[in-house]
């Protein structure tokens, strides 16, 4: 598809355990276009994280192929971003640090670098936790601010893991109030796996999972 | 071994810890063992050494009307013995001949009669150098105050009686005068009385008729003694050999009660070797704990790394069920594992570097197999049973984490260590102390324990303060850490700097242990360079060359000096002449040499000279044809000034008289290759010949390429075979002859064993450290890669990481090491002889050690990085 941002074509992913042999991905095809908002929605250990992983490039498929057709060479950090259902900050970072990081890995000077996840945190009404370590927050604290470090870079799509699972309702939807609209504005596309009905009515698309079958309607 | 160690690691955190405590605990065990056995074997070499080079064992004084026989039936039952032998000694007023139209006499001498198997159950005793061995013999230099020749009837006069006359059947030499001559109980500490000017040794039967008459006269002018050689069946101790010796001399004396006493020179040379062996052990001490101390903080490393993630482990393990006396016996099974593998690889090591091992090496080895079960046992279980404590009350502390100054810094122990070193170091060093006392007549050497305090103390407190330093660095030194690794990190340096100075704690217990072992490797690598070269000046000083030829008499070794010189091989070949010369009254050695030249044969030291200046004294002398050094005593005796001129009284060729020759006194030698160490006089060669008829030299010395001495001096002794009296002698023997203190120690096997293990302690300080404490930051790395770092990125990242340690930990370990080497070498400068002049650096160890380092860092970044790469989305999984 033309302008597509990502394309997963037969993607499938096998777990060679012990015991037995875990699919969990089935044969997974889909694409993402520029500015989407994606919902995937499924139960517990349908396989969502392993699909986000194989997206994101982080996990390789056992068969299938991914590709970003917009980005060219450079996907992580400047046009993909990944936001991990675990704690997944640095802990001997603090907040504001654990935020520059991926603008440091661009190779975004030192000042630049600090004024810019000044301000993402700023936005994200995160400001005041900008010099804690990560041990000191919570974990709605910690999941809000590993999505400032996912949004920093501006990234042209985002892939988060379930970012608000350890948020109340209320908090997640206020959270999505401020994340939302700077996606928008910067026309970057997001697919978010959540078992949160309400984070996923927010969504224009809905994707399903189910034992490792991925439903994209239409 | 540590190679398999690495590769365990990169599979897998756990069994990489327990493949390094185990390579830990079986370095220990190793090192330990061959530290001990090293010990041991050299005490009991150093015995049999010692045994070996004393000529008559004991040395009986038979009281005037003692019963002989019943005395020597005393010892036979007192003592197993390999000989005994009744010597004569009487004491004469003079000898006198007339030969050749003069008559030469001489003062006070001594008459010995021995029996015909005396030579043969003493051959050392005396040497023949003209003639028989056998029947009338007069010592060289009598012969040469006489004149005599053999054949030659000399006059022996008697105390109170008329003279009488003896044909001469040899010339002899008396290498061991002192003891043989020895004043049997004096008192200890009075001072040794010096040999006789005048010996003339008999066959018993004809002393008898000489002698039997003055006995009844003057019998305080006779001696009778057994020379007594005792079983050789004695322990390797030196101190335990002694107290056998000892305690059978007492036993004869008591049962000959007052018939006689025994002059135990075995005995007393035991004493003089358990000073060395004390020696040996201080070197072990010195040389090998620090040793034992890091193989032992480097399993207390591996076996404490990755601490918060097995935190997490063990609360995960409670949660599901698991109870505290399961988690214990986890950790015991663990434990034992150590214990048991260190021991199996340890005792393999230790067999590999023994691989016939004595019963004293056994034992060693079983004495270290128990200290590493004990710091198996100490190194796992400990850690588990406080993480276990510090679970239930919550209290553990986190590696990562905020910068609070560790409870320790706040107690300033560095400061007061290294004043206290300061101290000890000045207290012992500047009151000239020795540090192993041997004092006259006291059964048993004393180590001066206390000079260890210094350099242990200096180490301990530069240690710390290395910690202290290097936190205050990675917390308040920002600006620095990120200027310093930017080069490797590029934008990241901010961030690296961020996460270092949040680990400090971690990173202050991987520098202080590499620290540590570059100090160990560094300190033993210096001091062992620095003993060795002082080894070889002292055994250049005895021998006086590579290779030396001496001659006595007419025999020259000039006359074989063109062939020497054509052996392939030898680099120079110079003579030396060596004459006696009175100075006054007082007979010196004097040795002529040719200036320029001489250099070629045998270094000059500058500490040769009295104004330590060896190219002026030999270009002062060159310039002086008539000029000569002399000792410093005889510059004070005879308040000479620069200038003075000096009549020497040298033996002239024709006449054999000595005459008296000028010398113009032009400065002061201190030491001389082949010189005593007192009094002697440095000539030219020229002037000495042409003023004693004489151009014969005394020695050839020659400067061999390495590693031909032994072939040079096999081809040297075909050419000199048919030379009277000549002998080739290699600076290969005098380093094993070498009786001074510190160098009669064959420091090799130590040294080869120390700087071996310092290498493995640096690979694993450096990088199993490395990779161990990965575990504690897995995660951040994984993150960061999931992030977007490239491999690259990844690899700087590391490398800075393992770089901010090494770096520091090299450069601050070799300084140290070099500072307790510098301390080493004062502390023990009191048995160096001549003391050093300066430290020797073993550049290519130094070098290797620092490549084992970047290897060992380069292994362990590469696996640690293969290992996060390989492990992102497994490692983001883990909660
Ligand atoms: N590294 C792995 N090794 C073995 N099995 C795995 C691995 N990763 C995932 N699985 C298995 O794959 C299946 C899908 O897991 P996945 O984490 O993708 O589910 P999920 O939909 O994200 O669940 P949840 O909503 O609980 O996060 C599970 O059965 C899981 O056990
Ligand atoms: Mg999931």
């Amino acid at each position: 598809m033309n302008g597509a941002l990502l394309t997963a074509d037969h993607v499938s992913k096998v777990f060679y355990t012990p015991g037995e042999d875990v699919s969990a991905v089935r044969d997974a095809s889909c694409t993402v276009p520029p500015a989407a908002r994606i919902a995937l929605l499924g139960p517990s250990g349908s396989g969502k994280s392993t699909l986000l992983q194989l997206l994101g490039g982080l996990d390789i498929p056992t068969s299938g192929t991914v590709t970003w057709p917009a980005f060219g060479p450079d996907v992580r950090p400047r046009n993909l971003a990944f936001v991990f259902q675990n704690q997944t900050l640095i802990p001997a970072l603090s907040v504001l640090e654990n935020v520059e990081l991926p603008l440091q890995l661009q190779g975004a000077s030192n000042s630049d670098a600090r004024e810019r996840a000044r301000a993402a945190l700023q936005r994200l009404g995160l400001r005041a936790l900008s010099d804690k370590l990560p041990e000191e927050l919570s974990g709605g604290q910690a999941q809000r601010v590993a999505f400032a470090r996912a949004l920093v870079g501006e990234p042209r799509l985002i892939l988060a893991d379930e970012p608000t699972g350890q948020l109340d309702h209320h908090t997640a939807n206020e959270f999505f109030d401020a994340v939302l609209p700077w996606i928008e504005e910067r026309g970057s596309a997001i697919v978010l796996a959540t078992h949160d009905r309400t984070v996923g009515e927010r969504m224009s698309e809905r994707w399903t999972m189910r034992f490792g079958v991925l439903e994209v309607p239409g | 071994m540590i190679a398999f160690v690495w590769l365990r690691g990169i599979l897998s955190s756990l069994s990489g810890r327990l493949l390094g405590a185990i390579a830990g605990v079986a370095l220990t065990i190793a090192l330990l063992a061959a530290l001990g056995a090293f010990t041991a074997s050299s005490a009991a070499s150093m015995t049999k050494q010692a045994i070996a080079n004393v000529s008559v064992d004991w040395q009986l004084l038979v009281n005037h009307g003692a019963d002989i026989a019943a005395v020597k039936k005393a010892v036979a039952t007192a003592t197993p013995f390999t000989a005994m032998q009744q010597v004569e000694y009487a004491s004469v007023p003079g000898f006198e001949l007339q030969s050749r139209g003069t008559t030469q006499t001489t003062g006070a001498g001594k008459v010995v009669g021995v029996g015909a198997s005396y030579q043969y159950d003493y051959p050392r005793e005396f040497r023949a150098l003209v003639g028989k061995p056998a029947g009338v013999l007069l010592a060289q230099q009598t012969a040469a105050n006489l004149h005599a020749r053999v054949g030659d009837r000399v006059t022996i006069k008697r105390d109170a009686l008329p003279p009488v006359q003896a044909r001469i059947d040899g010339i002899v030499d008396f290498p061991d005068a002192d003891a043989f001559f020895q004043a049997v109980g004096l008192p200890p500490g009075s001072a040794p009385q010096a040999p006789p000017d005048n010996i003339l040794i008999l066959p018993e039967t004809l002393w008898h008729q000489f002698f039997d008459a003055q006995t009844a006269v003057r019998p305080d002018s006779m001696r009778t003694q057994l020379h007594i050689r005792i079983s050789h069946d004695l322990p390797g101790d030196p101190l335990a050999a002694y107290k056998v010796v000892d305690g059978r001399a007492k036993n004869v004396e008591a049962r000959i009660a007052g018939s006689g006493i025994i002059g135990d020179d075995l005995a007393a040379k035991l004493l003089g070797t358990q000073a060395d062996a004390l020696y040996a052990r201080v070197l072990f001490l010195f040389l090998g704990v620090p040793g034992i101390v890091l193989a032992i903080l480097l399993t207390i490393g591996v076996t404490t790394s990755g601490r918060t993630r097995r935190d997490r482990e063990q609360a995960l393990l409670r949660i599901r069920g698991a109870s505290s006396s399961t988690l214990l016996a986890l950790s015991s099974i663990e434990a034992l594992v150590v214990a048991i593998g260190g021991s199996v690889f340890g005792a393999a090591a230790f067999l590999f570097l023994h691989p016939h091992p004595v019963r004293g090496d056994l034992q060693w080895l079983f004495a270290a197999i128990v200290a590493g079960v004990f710091l198996a046992l100490g190194a796992v279980l400990v850690p588990a049973l406080m993480q276990m404590r510090s679970r239930t009350v919550r209290t553990s502390r986190n590696a990562i984490g905020r910068a609070t100054a560790p409870l320790w810094e706040r107690l300033y122990p560095d400061v007061l260590l290294l004043g206290i070193a300061a101290l000890t170091y000045w207290l012992t060093a500047a009151s000239g102390y020795q540090v192993v006392l041997a004092p006259e007549g006291v059964p048993q050497s004393a180590v001066h324990y206390q000079a260890f305090l210094g350099p242990v103390l200096f180490w301990l407190g530069a240690a710390l303060l290395s910690m202290r330093v290097y936190r205050l660095l990675l917390v308040h030194g920002r600006p620095v850490v990120v200027a310093a690794s930017k080069p490797l990190a590029g934008a990241l340096a901010p961030a690296l700097a961020s996460a270092l100075s949040r680990q400090w704690s971690l990173m202050t217990r991987a520098l202080v242990l590499v620290l540590l072992a570059f100090s160990f490797g560094t300190a033993t690598a210096v001091f062992n360079a620095t003993y060795n070269a002082q080894a070889l000046v002292d055994a250049q000083l005895t021998n006086g060359a590579d290779v030396t030829i001496s001659a006595q008499g007419s025999a020259s070794p000039m006359q074989v000096l063109r062939r020497l010189r054509a052996i392939p091989g030898v680099l120079a070949a110079e003579p030396l002449i060596h004459r006696f010369a009175y100075v006054g009254n007082d007979l010196q050695d004097l040795y002529a040499i040719n200036p320029p030249t001489i250099w070629n044969a045998t270094p000059m030291s500058d500490a040769f000279f009295g104004n330590a200046d060896a190219k002026g004294s030999l270009a002062a002398l060159a310039a002086h044809l008539d000029g000569v050094l002399v000792s410093e005593e005889t510059v004070t005796n005879y308040q000479l000034q620069q200038g003075d001129r000096l009549q020497l009284r040298l033996q002239v060729l024709p006449s054999h008289r000595y005459v008296a020759i000028p010398f113009t006194f032009i400065g002061i030698s201190r030491e001389f290759p082949t010189a005593p160490h007192d009094s002697f006089l440095i000539t030219n060669a020229s002037y000495v010949a042409r003023m004693t008829q004489n151009p014969g030299a005394e020695y050839v010395l020659i400067n061999v390429a390495p590693g031909n001495i032994e072939r040079v001096a096999t081809e040297a002794r075909k050419f000199v075979a048919n030379l009277p009296g000549a002998h080739v002698t290699t600076i290969l023997e005098a380093q094993l002859a070498i009786g001074s203190t510190m160098t009669s120690i064959d420091l090799r096997g130590l040294t080869a064993l120390e700087l071996t293990f310092a290498v493995i302690f640096i690979a694993a300080a450096t990088g199993l450290m490395f990779a161990l404490g990965l575990a504690e930051r897995r995660r951040a790395f994984a993150i960061l890669t999931a992030i977007g770092a490239k491999p690259s990125q990844l690899g700087a990242f590391l490398w800075t990481e393992a770089l901010a340690i090494a770096v520091p930990g090299a450069v601050l370990g070799i300084a140290l090491g070099i500072g307790i080497a510098q301390m080493l070498v004062r502390v023990l400068t009191g048995v160096f002889d001549p003391p050093p002049e300066h430290l020797v650096y073993p550049w290519n160890y130094l070098a290797l050690l620092i490549v084992a380092a970047i290897v060992a860092t380069a292994v362990a970044v590469a696996a640690a990085r293969t290992m996060v790469l390989a492990s992102v989305t497994t490692e983001l999984r883990r909660l």
